[in-house]
Parts: C-alpha cells; sequence; structure tokens
C-alpha cells in the first residue's frame, strides 16, 4: 500500500494508539492494557534484531565465521576463531534462570561488576577533581574576568590579592561566599560520622536542609518541563500531523470536531469495554501510578 | 568455597586490569623521553608477501613491510616553572619562520621558543602546560635520535574475468549494483560478499593479463615492537600518536609500552560483546512469564499471546531495519517504528505529565516552612523557565537596579548558585559513596542478599 | 465561602487532566508569541558550535527516542541546523538505544532536503550517521579516543555501509579529529567529562533533559562543559539565537512547543495554588 491513502491510514494507527492509550487517564480499561502488551512485544522483538545488526553480527559473528573458515581454507586470520570462546562465557549469562546453576552467571556479573569496579577511580576523579576545585572560591573578590575565561581568566571573581582591595566587586564576594557556605552546609547535613548534637552542627545541617529545598524546588520547577514536553510532542502530532489529515481540503473546523467526537467515542469505547482489572496486574500495568496518586499527602 | 572464590578472583581481574590501566602511566616512566621532532626519515625493509589461491582461480596476496623510523629530537633535559605574569612578553618559534614576541599568557602547549627570564632568556625551551598561574618549560637540549617502527600491510586480490563470482560495485552517487568480475574497470570500487574478503572494500586498479586487480584500503598500519609515542596537543591535549604520523616539530614523548593501553581497544570489543550477549535475557524473561499465564490460563493470558505474536512482529520488522535489499522488510520497518512503537512509547511516557498536575494539585501543600520555600523556588523555576516569567517582568529591564528581578534572571541565579552548590554538594557525599561501594565490589566485600546467597 | 474554599482541595483529577489538556490544546490553535530570555548555557553551546574550524567534524551523539523526543529532537534540530548553516562536518551516532539513528537521520533529511536543498548536502560527504552500538558508555568513550577509534568502534554506518566507503570519514577516524561533542539524551553520561574532557580537552556540550539539568549546572559553572540545552527551552532559545528577527523561520520542535508549555505550567502553577488555598481554608475551619 503507499500513496497518501497509506499516510493517512498510517496516521489513524498511531492517532488511535495514542488516544487509546489516553483512555486510561480516564479508567483502566483493557485497551490501554492490550496496547501496552503490544509495546512490550514490539519493542522487545525490535530491540533484539537491532542488537544483531549493530552489534553481535558485526563485532561477533562475522569475525568468528571468517576465523573457522580461515582455519578450514588454510588462510591466514584464523585467531578469529577464539571468538567462539565469548559465546561459551556469554551463555553463564542464562544461567541466571537456573537455580541449581545460578552460581555461573554470577561469574559474568562478577566481571562486569569488577571492570565497573575498576572504572569508577578513574571516572570519580576525573569527574569530580575539577568540581572540587571550582568549590574553592575566593570569599571576597573582584568581578569575573569574562574577557580571558576559559583560561586565564576568573569566571567566579578574581581572587583579591590580585585586585586589591579597592577592587572588591560585592555581588559577586556575596554569591562566592552563599555558593560555598551552601556546599559546607549540605556537606554537614549529609555527614553522620560525627554527632548532630552540638548547637554550631545543627545549625549548620539546619541550613543546609533549608537550602537543600530550594535545590529541590528547581528540580521539581524542571521535572514539570521535562514530563510536559513529552505530553506535548504527542499533542503536537494530533493536532498537525492527524487532525488536518482525513480532510485536507477542509477547513481545520471540521478536522476540530473530529478531534472532540473521536476521543468521545474512543472514550465510550473504553468505558464500554469495562474495567477488568483483576488482581494479576503489576505495577507495570499502571494501577499503582493511580494508587500512589490516591494514597496522600508527600510531606516535607 | 571455591565457587565464591571464582567468582571474586573474576571480579578482581577484571577491575585490576581497569585500575591498572589508569594508575600505571602507558610507557615505563623511567625509560620514557620527551622531546620536539626535529625530523623524521623513514626506511621499508623488504616486504614479505603471503600468497593464498582457491580453487575458482581467485589468488589472494598480502605483502607485509617493516618500516623503520629514524627520528632525531631534541630532548627535554629538565623542566622550569615560570609564573605566568600578565605583562610578561616572550619570544615563541612562529608559523613562518623567525620569532615573534607574544604575551606569556598567550602561549599554548608545544610551542617553542625563548619563554625563560634572567641568565636563562637565551635558553631554548618548549611550553609543556599551561595553567592559569603557571607555565612548565621544558629546557631543550642536544639532538638524540630514537628508532621506531610500524608495519605496513597491503592486500591484492586477483580475480580471473571469466569468474562468475559477483562483487557489489558503487558508483559514486549510484545504488550499489551486483555484477561479474568482466564488468569492471579500474577505479570501481567493489565489496565482497564472498570469504576470505567478505565485507571489505577495495579499489580496481587494474584489468590485464585476464585477470582483474583489486586492492584493499586503507591500507592496515600496526604498531611493530614496544615503542609508542604520545603527543601533546596546543589545548594541553595528550594523545596517543601513531607512529607514521609523527612529523617535525611536535612535542612527544616516546617509551616502551606498558602494553595496558594497548590491550584497551580489544578488551573494550570483547566486554561489548559480551554484554550484548544478555540481551536475549529480557526475551527468555517474558517467555518464562508468558507462558506460564497461558499454560495455566490465568486471568487476562490472551495478552500472553499478544506479547508474544508482538515480538514475533517486531522481529520481522527489525530484520528491515537498514536493510536495503529487502524493500518489504523495509516498509514495514517504518511503518511498525514509525506508526507504532513511537506513538506508543511517547504517550505512555506521556501520561507522566498528568500524574504530576494532579499529584502537585494533591500533595504540594505549604505545611511547613520548608515547605513553603520548596515551593517559592519551585514556582520562580517555573515561571523563569518559560516566556510567561519574561511576559510578567520584561518591565523591570527598564530600570537600572531592579533588572535583576526579573524572573528569568532570578530562576537563573538559583539554577547556577545555591542549587548548583546544594547539588554539588550531595555529590561529594555521593563520590565518596562510589569508591567505597567500588573498592567493596572489587575486593568482593560486600554484603547483601544477592552475594550472601548459597551457591 | 469556607466551604466553597474547602472543596477547592478536593476536585476530581480528571478535572484537572482535563485542564491541562485543554491549555496546551489551545496555543496550537491559536498562535501566540512571547518573549524569550536566551541563556548563558544555551549561548555557551551556540558559540562553541559557531567556532569550528573548517578541518574538522562535530561529533553529535544523539542516543534518545520516543520516550524523550518532545525535549531531545528540538536540541538536535538546532544545532544540525546551525551546522548546516555553517557548513561544519558532522558526524551522528548513538550509544545503547537501537531506535536512535532513524530519529536524527528523519530530522536531518527534514533540513537537507528543506530549509538546505540548494546547497545539495550529500550523505557520507557533509554528515555521517554512525549508527548505535551497545556497550557500556565509557567503552566506547575510551575506544573512540584511540587511534582510529571511530572505526573500530562503527565498521558500518547505520546503513550497513563500511565506513572506509565514506568520504567525510577518511579524514575522521578518532577524537583528535573531533572539534567538539554535543551530546544529547535524556541523561547526558557523565563520562564524557571523565573519559574524553579531562584527558583530551575535547569541548563538551549537553542537550538533555530539564530534570536531568539541575545536577548539570556545576558542570557549566566548571567549565566542564561549555554549555547546555534544557529541554524545550533550550532548543527554542538557540531558535530564536540562530533566527533572532525572525519568528516565523523558527521551526524546531523546541519554539514549536515552548508556548504550550507555558500554558501547561501556568495551569500546574494555578492548581497548586488552588489546592494550598482548599489547605489554608481547611486548616482555618479546623481552627474554628
Amino acid at each position: 500500500m503507499s500513496g497518501a491513502g497509506a499516510d493517512s491510514l498510517y496516521l489513524w494507527l498511531a492517532a488511535l494508539i495514542t488516544l487509546g492509550i489516553y483512555s486510561f487517564l480516564y479508567s483502566d480499561n483493557r485497551m490501554y492494557r492490550v496496547l501496552l502488551h503490544t509495546m512490550i512485544g514490539l519493542g522487545v522483538g525490535y530491540s533484539f534484531l537491532i542488537t544483531w545488526k549493530q552489534v553481535l553480527g558485526p563485532m561477533w559473528w562475522d569475525p568468528m565465521t571468517s576465523g573457522f573458515w580461515d582455519i578450514f581454507n588454510h588462510h591466514s586470520g584464523g585467531l578469529n576463531a577464539l571468538w567462539i570462546l565469548v559465546a561459551f562465557l556469554g551463555l553463564l549469562w542464562y544461567f541466571q534462570f537456573s537455580r541449581k546453576y545460578l552460581w555461573l552467571s554470577r561469574i559474568v556479573i562478577g566481571l562486569f561488576l569488577g571492570v565497573g569496579a575498576g572504572i569508577v577511580f578513574k571516572q570519580q576523579f576525573l569527574l569530580n577533581m575539577p568540581q572540587v576545585t571550582d568549590s574553592f572560591r575566593p570569599l571576597l573578590s573582584g568581578p569575573p574576568d569574562v574577557k580571558n575565561f576559559p583560561l586565564p581568566g576568573y569566571p567566579n571573581g578574581v581572587p583579591v590579592d590580585i585586585v586589591g582591595l579597592g577592587h572588591i566587586d560585592p555581588v559577586q564576594s556575596l554569591n562566592n561566599i552563599i555558593y560555598v557556605v551552601t556546599i559546607v552546609a549540605v556537606m554537614v547535613y549529609f555527614f553522620f560520622s560525627f554527632s548532630h548534637d552540638r548547637k554550631a552542627i545543627a545549625g549548620t545541617a539546619r541550613l543546609g536542609r533549608w537550602l537543600l529545598m530550594i535545590s529541590f524546588g528547581a528540580f521539581f520547577g524542571n521535572t514539570i518541563m521535562t514530563r510536559m514536553g513529552v505530553f506535548l510532542q504527542r499533542l503536537q502530532f494530533l493536532s498537525d500531523d492527524w487532525a488536518p489529515s482525513p480532510l485536507t481540503l477542509f477547513d481545520r473546523l471540521i478536522p476540530g470536531l473530529l478531534y472532540v467526537l473521536v476521543p468521545s467515542v474512543l472514550a465510550a469505547a473504553a468505558y464500554l469495554l469495562g474495567r477488568g482489572a483483576p488482581e494479576a496486574q503489576g505495577p507495570a500495568e499502571g494501577g499503582s501510578a493511580q494508587s500512589t496518586e490516591q494514597s496522600g499527602e508527600v510531606s516535607t | 568455597m571455591w565457587k565464591k572464590r571464582l567468582i571474586a578472583t573474576v571480579t578482581f581481574i577484571a577491575g585490576l586490569y581497569f585500575f591498572l590501566e589508569y594508575v600505571v602511566p602507558p610507557m615505563v616512566p623511567a625509560r620514557t623521553r620527551q622531546g620536539v621532532i626535529q625530523s623524521v626519515r623513514s626506511a621499508p625493509m623488504p616486504k614479505v608477501a603471503k600468497r593464498w589461491s582457491d580453487k575458482s582461480g581467485v589468488v589472494e596476496v598480502e605483502e607485509r613491510t617493516v618500516v623503520r623510523q629514524r627520528i632525531d629530537a631534541r630532548l627535554v633535559t629538565r623542566t622550569v616553572t615560570v609564573p605566568n605574569r600578565p605583562g610578561q612578553v616572550v619570544r615563541r618559534e612562529g608559523e613562518q619562520a623567525g620569532l615573534e614576541e607574544v604575551r606569556l599568557k598567550d602561549v599554548r602547549a608545544a610551542d617553542r621558543g625563548f619563554f625563560l627570564s634572567g641568565r636563562e632568556r637565551r635558553t631554548r625551551g618548549v611550553v609543556l602546560e599551561v595553567t592559569r598561574d603557571r607555565v612548565d618549560v621544558g629546557v631543550l637540549g642536544g639532538v638524540s635520535t630514537i628508532r621506531m617502527a610500524y608495519q605496513r600491510i597491503e592486500t591484492t586480490l586477483s580475480i580471473p574475468i571469466a569468474s562468475e563470482r559477483e562483487v557489489t560495485r558503487t558508483t559514486k552517487g549510484d545504488t550499489p549494483e551486483r555484477v561479474t568480475p568482466d564488468k569492471l574497470k579500474p577505479g570501481d570500487t567493489v565489496t565482497f560478499k564472498w570469504r576470505p574478503q567478505k565485507g571489505k572494500t577495495g579499489t580496481v586498479s587494474k584489468v590485464e593479463g585476464g585477470k582483474v586487480l583489486v586492492s584493499f584500503f586503507p591500507t592496515v598500519i600496526v604498531p611493530y615492537g614496544r615503542l609508542v609515542a604520545f603527543r601533546t596537543r596546543s589545548t594541553g591535549a595528550v594523545e596517543s600518536a601513531a607512529a607514521e604520523s609523527l612529523e617535525a616539530g611536535e612535542l612527544v614523548r616516546i617509551g616502551p609500552t606498558t602494553y595496558l593501553s594497548r590491550m584497551l581497544a580489544s578488551v573494550n570489543n570483547f566486554l561489548t560483546v559480551l554484554g550484548a550477549m544478555a540481551w536475549g535475557m529480557g526475551l527468555f524473561s517474558l517467555w518464562l512469564v508468558h507462558s506460564m499465564n497461558i499454560r495455566r490460563r490465568r486471568p487476562e493470558w490472551y495478552l500472553g499471546v499478544i506479547v508474544f505474536v508482538a515480538i514475533g512482529f517486531g522481529a520481522v520488522a527489525g530484520y528491515g531495519f537498514g536493510n536495503e535489499e529487502v524493500l518489504w522488510a523495509r516498509n514495514l520497518n517504518d511503518v511498525v517504528f514509525e506508526h507504532m512503537l513511537l506513538p506508543m512509547g511517547s504517550t505512555v511516557f506521556s501520561l507522566l505529565a498528568f500524574y504530576m498536575a494532579s499529584a502537585a494539585y494533591r500533595s504540594f501543600k505549604a505545611k511547613s516552612s520548608e515547605a513553603i520555600l520548596m515551593m517559592v523556588s519551585a514556582l520562580i523555576i517555573m515561571l523563569g523557565q518559560i516566556p510567561v516569567g519574561m511576559w510578567l517582568t520584561e518591565w523591570l529591564g527598564h530600570y537600572k537596579y531592579v533588572d535583576a528581578l526579573q524572573l528569568p534572571k532570578i530562576s537563573q541565579w538559583i539554577l547556577y548558585g545555591p542549587s548548583s552548590a546544594a547539588v554539588k554538594g550531595m555529590w561529594f557525599g555521593m563520590m565518596l559513596g562510589a569508591i567505597a561501594v567500588g573498592l567493596r565490589f572489587w575486593l568482593s566485600l560486600e554484603r547483601g542478599a544477592f552475594f550472601d546467597r548459597e551457591m | 465561602m469556607l466551604d466553597f474554599l474547602i472543596n477547592l482541595q478536593k476536585i476530581d483529577r480528571r478535572w484537572v487532566y482535563l485542564f491541562v489538556f485543554a491549555a496546551c490544546t489551545f496555543p496550537f490553535a491559536v498562535k501566540i508569541w512571547l518573549p524569550l530570555y536566551t541563556s548563558p548555557e544555551t549561548r555557551g553551546v551556540y558559540e562553541t558550535v559557531d567556532k569550528c574550524p573548517p578541518d574538522k567534524v562535530v561529533l553529535v551523539d544523539s542516543s534518545w527516542d520516543a520516550g524523550s523526543m518532545g525535549e531531545n529532537k528540538g536540541q538536535v534540530e538546532v544545532v544540525f541546523d546551525h551546522m548546516l548553516r555553517n557548513g561544519t562536518k558532522f558526524i551522528v551516532t548513538a550509544q545503547n538505544v537501537p531506535l536512535a539513528p532513524q530519529f536524527s537521520e528523519a530530522a536531518i533529511e527534514a533540513l537537507v532536503n528543506g530549509k538546505y536543498k540548494d546547497r545539495h548536502y550529500k550523505y557520507g560527504e557533509q554528515w555521517v550517521n554512525l549508527g548505535v552500538t551497545i556497550a557500556a558508555d565509557y567503552i566506547i568513550m575510551q575506544q573512540i579516543a584511540q587511534k582510529d577509534g571511530l572505526h573500530r568502534q562503527y565498521p558500518k554506518d547505520y546503513r550497513g555501509t563500511p565506513v572506509g566507503q565514506l568520504p567525510l570519514m577518511k579524514t575522521a577516524r578518532d577524537l583528535s579529529d573531533i572539534y567538539m561533542i554535543h551530546a544529547v539524551t535524556y541523561t547526558p553520561s557523565e563520562n564524557w567529562l571523565a573519559f574524553i574532557h579531562g584527558p583530551y580537552g575535547t569541548p563538551i556540550t549537553f542537550g538533555c533533559a530539564g530534570i536531568q539539568s539541575t545536577t548539570y549546572y556545576r558542570y557549566v559553572t566548571s567549565g566542564q562543559i561549555n554549555g547546555m540545552l534544557v529541554g524545550i527551552r533550550g532548543s527554542a532559545e538557540y531558535d530564536a539565537m540562530l533566527y533572532p528577527n525572525d519568528m516565523k523561520a523558527r521551526k524546531s520542535l523546541g519554539s514549536r512547543l515552548i508556548v504550550p508549555l507555558a500554558f501547561g505550567h501556568v495551569v500546574i502553577i494555578l492548581a497548586i495554588v488552588i489546592g494550598n488555598i482548599g489547605y489554608f481554608a481547611g486548616g482555618r475551619r479546623r481552627m474554628q
């Protein structure tokens, strides 16, 4: 099938899938669960083939079969046949499903744990050392040297021993003081190696907690933007791609009516199909998302 | 007990390699020499050829040539640290012949010239490292000779014109086509589907004497011997330098390899493939769960059938991914990907937007002073991120001292200042925790339900 | 009146869903333009991309799929637009997201066959899409830093063509040929900083979801990343920098969605305010 008719059909397919999943917002229903399971199956099957095509095929199967071919045909390059040993190691993953031989899967898991642990030293030092040095900001400083940034300028304020007392920038100095005090206060809040009984430490920890609240407010604000972004992308599809498609010759008003009618019909269909929510449904089905919502207020 | 020891040994060795690869320098420190290359002369040794042929008359000739290099370099005899004073002027070798005067703060790594002052102002040096406060200058001594080598492998293929074995010819701008050797002409780019050249690409160099001669590109160049070179770039970054790419004027470090970095690519490939082999576990797990549901006719067992049908359908569609030859598969891939997977995935994620809205309505209450602080911060950030915040406070921009109170600017200050600092504080704690946990995993000291399970 | 205020915190959640839906739909029907403030982190990305020398390439690690398309698609679109405008050559890669190459390729082809049709940009010469690699990201990063690392890690492009056949890849072989890396995904890996920026100094910029950006601002202030595009806002701001005087030329997904986003935010802010009014009214009733 090709042409404008096919494109329209595919748009309707995508739109019906979208609206069918949105029917869950009214109530849980079978149509939503069918679509969810279809998505899981399609995603897994599709990704499986992609992994073969992009990784296992060119990096393992092709070199290994070439190596065996080279050996049997007396050609150089037979060393690649050693890749078959990786297959035996790779099979160890699947002993995860065996009770008796579970320990075999722990060999490859242990291998990757070791790799991760070995990497973490390099990663943490390389990642966080510049952060540590950046944390030491001049508490009394001149204005930021933005002209010569990144090197050899001073983006967080020129130290006072360079500019002298006459050139102190109060705003930059205040910013740096707030920055350093925040880091120290938050670290004190999270350090449990010493007791928080003393007033100084308890007060600093309390200040850290307050400053953390500002950070969590920023987290919340950015989280909203992320979640809305995903929804808006679907809305843009419904509005710009699907709504005009059935009647491209007509005014947008008519697709706008379809925009109202079709969801209403679907909502009715969803209602008629019934909730049918058995006990077997787990968190992945979305049921617990509702129960989490209704569980009460989150205390801060 | 031996099982746990085996697992612990594997874990330790795996981590040890990466730990040592980070800690141990790529070259033996005592025998590493650093300097500026004056000249590089190459001398290829006689070729060693290997010849292979098959029953159809295809002949492959592989020629290996060891190329010995004589590298004359002025070596760094000692390092002098010069304070990076703003006004200080030095003389640097410019891109044209001769010296140019520049400020010390404008020099970059690998610059050559005269950077010292006082009695050593006529001492030639090379900039090793530039920081905000100092410049490390390596004093150059006399010329020394370092000998390195690399190996060049060139493969040519001779195919009888009368052969019926097809190759894929790619001409610029056209689609690939399958042709027999008699249709090839010099300059054609061909890719092979038959072994041993499967997947390799070559160029037809000659057609003569009833044979088509194909040479493969790129010519393979491999390291030869123990010496490796590292080059310092003008940004200060140090990168691995292939022997055949060394040029006069470069600041290099040459020494015998410790092999750890050389093995890195192979180790990484091994880990990539081994990790990818776990991909089937998801499929297997789904099969276990849903086949049980179907066998026992649990409620809504038909969903399991739907999953299996969808897996098959998705696998068929995945076969069409990037497949230029089987068009129906390619079209199916496009339909499944664009019109099914994409809407499904996006829409399920987008449900969270609604949950966040109703959760914010129900749960975000000003019950305490800390909650109020969080709420005010959230509202400022939310308004600052969207044009509404700018629209509401744009008028403040007309006044000198209160323009910093515009919502986007306050939002920016919160994000760059207190929020960033608080996250940094949390992260320092996490960094120490990550290192501690990494050590525990590496040395198999970790405890818990998973690690203490009987084997 | 107090009863009415108390009942404000008992509105059925489905009404909240409906208000969010309606508020976000409104700007799609009625075109509204609002002023945009360009943040320093967006400017950092713009200036870094603008300074790419002609003999280097930009690596765009576009590892996102349907789940984060609303934010990430605009972040690659604007950078692709900028690079195509400047004639900068670039390579697109993906890590661990099998569906990612198709998304980025669709964005590039829309630009190459649309806005830049008269420049006749060709795949393999102006840009290359190397497809996806499934591996730990630090392994991939260490690999591409090695000599010929790009060729070893991605032996074929996403169409199955051996990379040696592509003109651009003949000169772009590893990290030394890359000017900067723009990592766009839901959560860009911090390993870019540890394994690429730290040892080699390659400029890195991020395109990330808003939720992740809060943790990444510290890298902007320390100079470890040159800039960052934050969610929808980042791509809208970048588009505004590309087309400062022509709002209609801003065609990225970010520019399209920034005003609906604003409306959605306003509804959520109102929901929070209304919920709190009801809460305080309930507290007042309890005191009575």
